[in-house]
């Protein structure tokens, strides 16, 4: 028996948006009352309605203070893009490496001050609760911030050596479509590729 | 005892279809069920979103079945009416056929 295929683009935007393990069971529900005989508009129809409702649902379950973060996140990937883009486009080859230098040192500082102060605590409160799936290391959270702070020397470097705001205004936005599709592949990346830590038990060696 | 949660509509209309599908209560043959005796064409999502709230009551339960090639090598996923769900169902149709009862604009077919 020949099986009919769906239509492809409608089964990729379902894969995309409802990626969890539940999610198999209504994909394969859709694709099997799909194959009973019922139609392309029929198929694009049930699709796009499950997307649309689970993007508002997702979005009214995402708070304010949330979505605040996730745009300073944004924000930040931006600059660190512009900045790099800034330094790897210009012909002073000393913002280089006091750029990456000073962003270095910014970015460990950052990291090892922020370990030492909230970070243990907050992973202490949530062991107990659930020891598997955190754990106190670098995620996707530090790259931005320590990042984009750490790049900040890049910036001041770049007004040192005289390139001025100008030039780095028009590599900004030059370079700010390429930036939210990095963002894109990062988050992607980091759904697809979350690494989970499995808390130790010593008495099960 | 705590009180039995109460049935949405839509939720109602589920619980029946699980209910008369009997073993065999999967996302299709729960939809093609509603389709066939309500008449009108149900959203598989919404069908899913109310099999989500009534597992979440603890009005069903659920265990995983078999891929086939026409679902593109997926599982099924198989819903039971718990015996909670059964006493929701007939408290509920009490309470509807109560209200029913007594009504004059509902008696001889007409409205």
């Amino acid at each position: 028996m020949r099986i009919q295929s769906a239509p492809a683009i409608a089964t990729w935007l379902l894969e995309l948006f409802c990626s969890g393990a539940e999610d198999e069971f209504l994909i394969g529900d859709l694709l099997e009352k799909y194959r009973q005989g019922h139609g392309r508009f029929w198929y694009w129809r049930q699709v796009t309605a499950i997307v649309f409702w689970r993007l508002y649902r997702n979005a009214r379950r995402l708070s304010l203070s949330a979505a605040a973060t996730q745009i300073r996140h944004v924000f930040s990937l931006l600059l660190v893009i512009a900045a790099v883009s800034a330094v790897l486009l210009s012909d002073i080859w000393m913002i280089l490496v006091f750029g990456i230098f000073g962003g270095v040192i910014a970015g460990v500082l950052i990291f090892l001050l922020g370990n030492r102060g909230n970070e243990p605590r907050k992973y202490r409160a949530q062991t107990a609760v659930d020891p598997v799936s955190y754990h106190p290391g670098i995620s996707i959270h530090h790259i931005p911030v320590e990042g984009a702070v750490g790049l900040l020397f890049v910036f001041g470097t770049v007004f040192i050596f005289g390139v001025g705001v100008p030039a780095i205004r028009e590599i900004f936005f030059l370079i700010a479509p390429l930036a939210v599709l990095a963002l894109g592949i990062l988050v992607y990346w980091h759904k697809h590729h979350s690494v989970k830590i499995e808390a130790l038990d010593l008495h099960k060696l | 005892m705590a009180p039995l949660p109460a049935l949405s509509n839509f939720e109602l209309i589920v619980m029946l279809a699980i209910i008369r599908v009997g073993d065999d209560s999967y996302g299709v043959s729960i939809s093609n069920e509603i389709e066939e005796t309500t008449g009108s064409e149900v959203l598989l999502g919404s069908v899913y979103d109310a099999l989500a709230r009534l597992e979440s009551k603890g009005l069903i339960s659920s265990v995983i079945g078999e891929a086939t090639p026409e679902r593109g090598g997926r599982a099924k996923r198989h819903f039971h009416a718990t015996p909670k769900g059964i006493r929701v169902v007939r408290d509920t149709q009490q309470s509807l056929v109560k209200l029913w009862k007594g009504i004059p604009q509902l008696k001889g077919g007409e409205a």
